[in-house]
């Protein structure tokens, strides 16, 4: 099999020399074959749409050399890169990025214009694609007028445009229900395995990973490992019934781009410490707990601030409250300690055990539920926070599982249970947190 | 080396820039520069010396039709004109006329191409009409012939 992508030594920096400088990429070397179905799967801000960007000539590298077929893209011109963008990738976006002036028809025949096809020809060929979509009804529908799934076809159609044979998919589920998500998997798969063409996803979610054969794995700007999937055997590092059970359903609901910063917040923990209390107190709690978090302040001082009446400049909390609350922040920071020594282990060896440290965890999290744990729902609870801890689920998928019964694989707590193991769960995880919403006080 | 000598050489002469890089990055993109070896001309000036000399003689032109000469008299039916001189030269010269010429045009008028085809041009091309693939389907389908 011939090489369609060499990446060799490729180093990408936002904002070189300013004092914000960013290094995205670092040291990549990696290989594509022609017809492969691969993804960049990591936590959000590993570098993995960068990584996609650099390959489709968007953001250019400042070292390092991208070749496509034995070319180097970093030698081309910039009208060279406009034609190579425009005939020789297919970008699959997960804001779908579809024009809204025009309707899905021209949306899709745009990029055929661009390389100087007849809008005769291109239309021609933009009804086949709708036809190969299956959405050739709304051709002469507008972007608003469809459905995220919809808009999501029209999106793959325009990909397809001028026939490319690498596909960029950039979080392309992350915007769509469980039904149309496991179409565009199936979507992808054929325009691989039919069409021969090389598929390349960017992903964060486990299952999304179902017909990939190349995983690269990224965190901090890095591939930290490579991992070659042979006769459909998905993911063996997954975990084979969360793979089942968390298979699409209802995973994506509502789900949101977790694009921002993700350390945890003082923010989320103060939502989730004062259910109930007003905004005005909420924030004020949380100012202090930046300062403890950031040591300005000790324990007694923080206690005594949180304690003191709102109108003394305090956050007014009940005594009993504040023991409890200065309890549990002062473990949760004792634990993203711990945390932060579990992530250094992953990232020496991502098949280690980390048993133990999942049972300290565990212990923490179930701290003050009355409930019984039987020995399977504990073996089933520490796998979630196994998969957890590596990214595989999302936080909202942790809950789920914790709530799904115990015949489904799931842990099957009670919903309210669930819910508090899932948040505690976040709250010690450094990374990608879940936000949670201040009405329902449930993570979304 | 030895695959480089077994490369079908391919001239595409067009005073269009974005044309002729589109057009030679398409066999690169499909992955198909090790069967082709593309060449460039923006004029027929560069293209005889590309011709002219037995290294780089193309096995096939592909030819646009209107190509304005700076200074000259640029009437369509001069540039027609001008084309129609080059292809003539080509195809009445003992060294070159098996060299297989495609015009590669935007004109679509019937007289324009049964012009052409009266020089014995072996193929005539719409711009625009042909996706990137076709344009290799069709460059592939020519050179299968003749092997």
């Amino acid at each position: 099999m011939s090489k369609i992508i060499r990446i060799e030594n490729v180093n990408l920096w936002y904002q070189k020399g300013k004092p914000i400088e960013f290094h995205a990429l670092k040291n990549i070397n990696i290989e594509i074959e022609k017809g492969d179905y691969t993804a960049f799967f990591g936590p959000s801000g590993c570098g993995k749409t960068t990584m996609l960007y650099a390959i489709s000539g968007i953001d250019r590298f400042q070292e390092g050399k991208i070749f496509i077929n034995d070319r180097d893209i970093s030698e081309l011109t910039n009208q060279e890169l406009a034609i190579f963008r425009q005939t020789g990738i297919g970008i699959v976006f997960q804001q779908f990025n579809l024009v809204p002036s025009l309707n899905v028809l021209k949306n899709v025949a745009l990029p055929m214009l661009f390389v100087g096809i007849s809008s005769q020809k291109a239309e021609i060929e933009a009804l086949k694609l709708l036809e190969r979509l299956d959405i050739t009804e709304y051709a002469d529908r507008y972007p608003y007028e469809l459905s995220g799934g919809q808009q999501q076809r029209v999106g793959i159609a325009r990909a397809l445009a001028n026939d490319p044979p690498i596909i960029i998919a950039d979080e392309p589920l992350g915007n769509l229900d469980s039904a149309n998500a496991t179409k565009v998997l199936e979507f992808l798969k054929e325009l691989n395995e039919k069409d021969g063409r090389t598929i390349i996803m960017v992903t964060h979610e486990a299952w999304s990973l179902r017909d990939i054969k190349t995983i690269f794995h990224m965190k901090d700007g890095e591939i930290k490992n490579v991992e070659e999937i042979k006769g459909g055997a998905v993911a063996e590092s997954l975990s084979k019934h969360l793979y089942e059970q968390l298979s699409p359903e209802g995973l994506l609901v509502g789900r949101k781009e977790e694009s921002e910063a993700e350390r945890i917040s003082a923010r989320v923990l103060a939502n989730f410490l004062l259910r109930g209390y007003s905004m005005d107190e909420i924030r004020r709690f949380e100012s202090f707990v930046n300062d403890r978090f950031d040591g300005k302040i000790d324990r007694r001082r923080f206690c005594k601030l949180i304690n003191k009446p709102f109108k003394d400049g305090g956050a007014g909390l009940w005594k009993k409250k504040t023991k409890r609350v200065a309890a549990f922040l002062e473990g949760m920071m004792d634990k993203r300690r711990d945390i932060e020594h579990i992530y250094s282990s992953i990232e020496k060896n991502p098949e280690l055990s980390i048993r133990d440290e999942i049972r300290h965890v565990r212990n923490w999290i179930t701290k003050g539920y009355t409930g019984k744990l039987s020995h399977l729902q504990i073996m089933a609870l520490d796998q979630v926070i196994s998969d957890r801890i590596r990214d595989f689920i999302s936080a909202k998928k942790v809950a789920d599982v914790l709530d799904l019964s115990k015949n489904k694989f799931g842990v099957g707590l009670s919903f309210r249970a669930a819910q508090l193991m899932a948040e505690k769960l976040e709250l010690v995880l450094n990374d990608n947190s879940g936000q949670i919403d201040n009405k329902s006080g449930k993570i979304v | 080396m030895e695959k480089d000598k077994k490369k079908i050489k391919i001239l595409l002469i067009d005073n269009d820039e974005m044309m002729r890089i589109y057009f030679r990055d398409i066999f690169w993109i499909h992955g198909r520069s090790n069967t082709y070896e593309i060449s460039m001309a923006s004029s027929f000036l560069e293209a005889e010396k590309i011709i002219n000399d037995k290294d780089t003689r193309p096995d096939t032109i592909f030819l646009d039709v209107m190509m304005p000469v700076p200074g000259e008299n640029n009437s369509p039916d001069m540039q027609i004109q001008r084309t129609l001189s080059f292809v003539e030269k080509v195809k009445k010269n003992k060294d070159l006329f098996s060299i297989k010429i495609i015009i590669y045009s935007g004109q679509k008028e019937k007289s324009i191409k049964n012009a052409f085809h009266k020089l014995g041009v072996d193929g005539y091309l719409i711009k625009g009409e042909l996706m990137p693939k076709e344009i290799i389907a069709f460059t592939d389908k020519i050179h299968e012939q003749n092997n």
